[in-house]
């Protein structure tokens, strides 16, 4: 499944992106630059230990899991065509990563909570939301419906545009929109309608 | 109309994260329904403030070494290029073929008959059985006549009938086996003086009593 996503764009008949700031060290690597890949995992390996660590709850693990994903992504990065971003190509590769890892480790209980990001060990900068406050908005957030949940995380705390999105969540850029109004209705709705930013 | 301000709505979100992301249609859709609907404008100051409050949610904290971790994803792929997968197996799947194909000789060598065939045996063809016709013995005077169903049945219908038949000698069977089928007597101008001679002798060498008149 993995490996089919890493070649999906050689089955697609969709345009070029020609504005991806990655395209040129595809290329680099394609004509043979090795280096080019360790550009590429430097400009994306935070973004994607973040993104996988939403799903997996261990850093240790979502460690292995950008490792692997990487990995993939070494090997299937020679047949990449460029239909989409190599970052959202990038991210769906960690995406599978993750749900599959998810999968073979069902049964296993998380020795961290997803919570710990928020406890008094590991003090948030003076700039962020209180404690109380965070715990309170992941706590709504995590209980979107799955669709709008990924829409709403990979436009926020992932920085892509709609585009990105709608190719991560498969579906079009427009119905990303529409699940991000949504997303974020439930979301005032689940914190209250006379929610406001303090 | 409805529809419209719905589908404007539903953009509102996407308008207040990132304009330049929307068409310019679905731009000014949404700021003519912003310019009259005040409500729409505390909902896009409240989409505001709470995306800005999601955005100010601190990542994990305690993140990796990213150094370390780069090391790792080096390690794992290796300082080579990336070869197709048939090049990365090659060493297995050229000596598994060898052995697929030694293997399948080996099984056809193995399983030739090593006798020699024999010879299809020809079978004699053997004289076909009489044709059975059906026919009906009736036991007449201590000897066994047979005759045809017919005959059979209106004999058994009438007993006198037979014994006219046997007066005439109308049923009886000639010494070659054939089965006389009824004929309603008319045959008798077709047997032959063999056949009659051979009827007559078989009478006067057992004649049938005569009934008592």
């Amino acid at each position: 499944m993995d490996v089919l996503a890493a070649r999906l764009p050689l089955f697609s008949s969709a345009p070029v992106v020609s504005d991806d700031p990655d395209r040129e060290y595809a290329e680099r690597f394609q004509n043979g630059d090795r280096s080019a890949f360790d550009q590429i995992v430097r400009r994306h390996q935070k973004g994607m230990w973040h993104l996988v660590r939403r799903y997996v709850k261990r850093d240790a693990d979502a460690s292995d899991v950008t490792q692997l994903a990487f990995v993939r992504a070494f090997r299937g990065l020679a047949s990449f065509r460029g239909a989409a971003s190599v970052r959202s190509w990038l991210y769906r590769i960690a995406i599978n990563c993750a749900l599959s890892w998810l999968r073979d480790h069902r049964h296993e209980e998380p020795t961290e909570i997803a919570d710990d990001v928020l406890t008094d060990a590991n003090p948030a900068p003076a700039r962020l939301l209180g404690n109380e406050q965070g715990r309170e908005l992941r706590a709504a957030i995590e209980q979107l419906p799955p669709k709008q949940r990924l829409v709403l995380e990979l436009r926020v705390f992932d920085d892509l545009s709609f585009k990105e999105v709608a190719e991560l969540a498969d579906c079009t850029e427009n119905t990303a929109k529409v699940n991000f109004h949504y997303a974020v209705k439930r979301l005032r709705d689940i914190l209250g309608r006379n929610h406001h930013a303090p | 109309m409805r529809r419209d301000a719905r589908n404007t709505s539903e953009l509102l979100a996407a308008y207040v994260d990132g304009v330049a992301e929307l068409t310019s249609d679905e731009r000014k859709r949404v700021e003519a329904r912003l310019s009259d609907d005040g409500d729409l404008r505390r909902e896009a100051d409240d989409v505001r403030g709470l995306l800005g409050e999601l955005r100010e949610l601190p990542a994990h904290p305690s993140e990796p070494d990213w150094s370390a971790l780069e090391r790792s994803i080096g390690d794992a792929v290796g300082p080579d290029m990336p070869r197709s997968w048939w090049r990365r197996r090659w060493r297995w799947i050229v000596p598994a073929l060898g052995v697929v194909t030694a293997a399948a000789l080996l099984a056809l060598l193995l399983h030739r008959p090593d006798t020699p065939v024999e010879a299809p045996k020809l079978v004699t063809p053997q004289p076909l059985a009489p044709q059975v016709r059906d026919t009906v013995a009736l036991w007449l005077d201590g000897r066994a006549i047979e005759v045809g169903p017919t005959t059979a049945a209106r004999a058994l219908d009438d007993m006198d009938d037979v014994d006219e038949l046997i007066e005439s000698d109308a049923a009886l069977v000639p010494a070659g086996g054939d089965v006389l089928e009824d004929p309603g007597f008319a045959f008798l101008d077709d047997l032959d003086d063999a056949t009659l001679e051979r009827v007559r002798a078989a009478l006067e060498q057992d004649p049938p009593p005569r009934k008592k008149g």
